[in-house]
């Protein structure tokens, strides 16, 4: 007689149809005489199927945890309408939003233009009606501005030649030893960089790397004797700010520094971009790359570009992608964020104070 | 730019059934603040929550494949009335009876019990059985007969002197986990009816 232990593995190799042919035909005849043997086989199958199911939905449930990693900070915005774009015969579902590159064919475009006055805002002249919505906020400053003039003779009078055009832009410092963050489209095809403000005067500078889709750029001084910024006193926020927190920033839209503040309007930026956020700060050309802080003075955003069609609606790149593009590229630079908290139960004006001196008008000459 | 136009549902549901997984992704990024919403108003934790929210996607999924299947309503309220009815469930077995109606954002949809309802119970049955046992029985029946581990690689990882030790322990390991996976399964199964009796 066989003890229990060898019963459940014979079930289980008949179960499994491991068998040979001998032990099938006499494990067959003792189960139309055993019911107890019968009941244990029908366990041992419920058992199998179970683990089967188990092995399914497992996979089915790894997928799923997968999906959830993939859109977990989508799921903190509104959801975008499903949409399918036509394209010829066959539709293709496509995922809320993606930025498109009519704002980089808009500012090419701007590059195609010729003088268009210090005040004036600068038109794309693409067929899209989105090209024009999407008004993204470098300046373009006509190259016989005599003040800069005087200044790009004072730097570098041989390498700037009478055709270049200028923009300008904003950017800040992020780390004392000379990394600067602005917009891409502000630098984008830049053959000169300089950065101006009161506290450092002018000094030069040069992409380091850049995203297009993200519109972001880092920018490192150039300079041989640069003695380095004063410490930077914000952090970057690495979480979401909601819609209703008051935020403000500061910029140059003209040649002096500009204050503004507003709030978060949405989660969302242009046409639902859920890597920018809707602000309520009347932002203008030259604001672009300035740095958004929230009420405890930590960055959360850099200013990108407004929509032309609404009033007061302007975009910015949120922290948390800043964040993490940077630290995506730390393998060549390694950049360490700012962690400070100098402007944390401080009052607005001496925030403004502190933030100022790493605060730089871009200069952009392509 | 493309023209972009809204596509009826059924065109989803397509792309669903032939398994394209950007569209499940789509699906399951629209749903998730309704189905976690209602499971987070009626006593819910995030985490429970998330992992209803899962388990709908799942329940779906399996029903979208089953022969015959046809939807007479939207996506959202489909999910949203597996989602309720899964959600409910959970409370059945974790008794948490409560007297008050449950607060619904949505309309829904009494949903029919069917193979979805056993795979879902034997799941759970499962999870719970395993849970139970504790290690290492645990991690030698999941190699085994779940990751498709032989007993010699079992024998080796769990450093047994040989192989019959290794079948000694998972036969032991086998008969608790029968045990527990027929007492979840037998009595855990909340039937329609059970839901209604409230």
């Amino acid at each position: 007689m066989k003890n229990s232990r060898e019963i459940d593995e014979i079930i289980e190799r008949y179960c499994f149809g491991e068998l040979t042919p001998e032990e099938l035909r006499i494990f067959e005849q003792w189960l139309e005489n055993d019911p107890q043997l019968s009941a244990s086989v029908n366990d041992f199958l419920s058992l199998k199927d179970a683990f089967e199911n188990y092995r399914e939905r497992l996979a089915l449930k790894k997928k799923i945890e997968q999906i959830h990693e993939e859109v977990e900070y989508d799921l903190f915005n509104a959801p975008a309408p499903l949409k399918v774009v036509k394209s010829g015969k066959s539709s293709r579902v496509i995922f809320g939003k993606e930025r498109s590159y009519f704002s980089i064919a808009a500012a090419v475009s701007v590059f195609l233009l010729s003088a268009v006055s210090l005040s004036l805002w600068i038109f794309g002249s693409g067929s899209s009606k989105n090209q024009n919505a999407y008004r993204e906020l470098r300046r373009e400053v006509e190259k016989i501005k005599k003040n800069q003039k005087e200044i790009i003779k004072g730097i570098n009078a041989d390498d700037v030649k009478g055709d270049l055009k200028q923009f300008t832009g904003t950017g800040f410092a992020i780390t004392k030893d000379g990394y600067v963050l602005t917009s891409y489209h502000v630098v984008q095809d830049a053959k000169q960089i300089y950065l101006s403000n009161e506290a450092v005067g002018q000094l030069q500078a040069e992409v380091v790397y850049s995203d297009k889709a993200l519109d972001l750029a880092m920018l490192k001084v150039k300079e041989d004797s640069f003695p380095g910024f004063k410490e930077i006193p914000f952090s970057i926020k690495k979480s979401i700010s909601d819609p209703g927190e008051k935020v403000f920033t500061l910029g140059f839209p003209r040649e002096d520094l500009v204050f503004g503040d507003g709030s978060i309007s949405s989660y969302t930026g242009y046409e639902g971009d859920t890597t920018a956020y809707q602000i309520s700060i009347p932002v203008n050309p030259g604001n672009s790359g300035g740095p958004l802080f929230d009420n405890q003075g930590n960055l959360i955003g850099i200013i990108s570009g407004k929509n032309e069609s609404a009033e007061g609606a302007s975009f910015a790149v949120k922290s948390k992608w800043i964040n993490d593009y940077i630290n995506s590229r730390n393998d060549q630079n390694n950049i360490l964020l700012p962690t400070n908290k100098f402007l944390v139960g401080v009052d607005r004006a001496s925030q403004i104070k502190r933030i100022k001196d790493v605060v730089f008008m871009v200069r952009v000459f392509n | 730019m493309n023209q972009v136009q809204p596509v009826a549902e059924i065109q989803v549901l397509e792309l669903l059934q032939a398994g394209d997984d950007k569209t499940l992704k789509i699906v399951y990024r629209q749903n998730y603040q309704t189905v976690v919403s209602f499971i987070l108003n009626n006593g819910g934790s995030l985490q429970e929550a998330k992992d209803t929210y899962q388990e709908t996607i799942i329940v779906f999924c399996e029903k979208l494949k089953q022969d015959g299947f046809e939807l007479n309503c939207s996506i959202k309220t489909f999910l949203y009335s597996i989602g309720r009815r899964l959600w409910l469930k959970q409370l059945k077995r974790k008794s948490r009876f409560t007297t008050e109606e449950l607060n619904d954002s949505e309309d829904y949809l009494p949903i029919e019990e069917d193979k979805t309802d056993e795979r879902e119970e034997q799941f759970y049955a499962m999870n719970q059985a395993l849970e139970q046992l504790g290690e290492p029985c645990r991690s030698i029946l999941k190699d085994f007969y779940i990751n498709g581990n032989s007993m010699e690689e079992i024998t080796q990882k769990f450093g047994y002197t040989n192989a019959d030790n290794a079948k000694n322990q998972k036969y032991k390991c086998l008969k608790r986990l029968k045990k527990s996976f027929f007492e979840v399964f037998n009595n855990g199964i909340v039937t329609n009816e059970e839901l209604q009796r409230d």
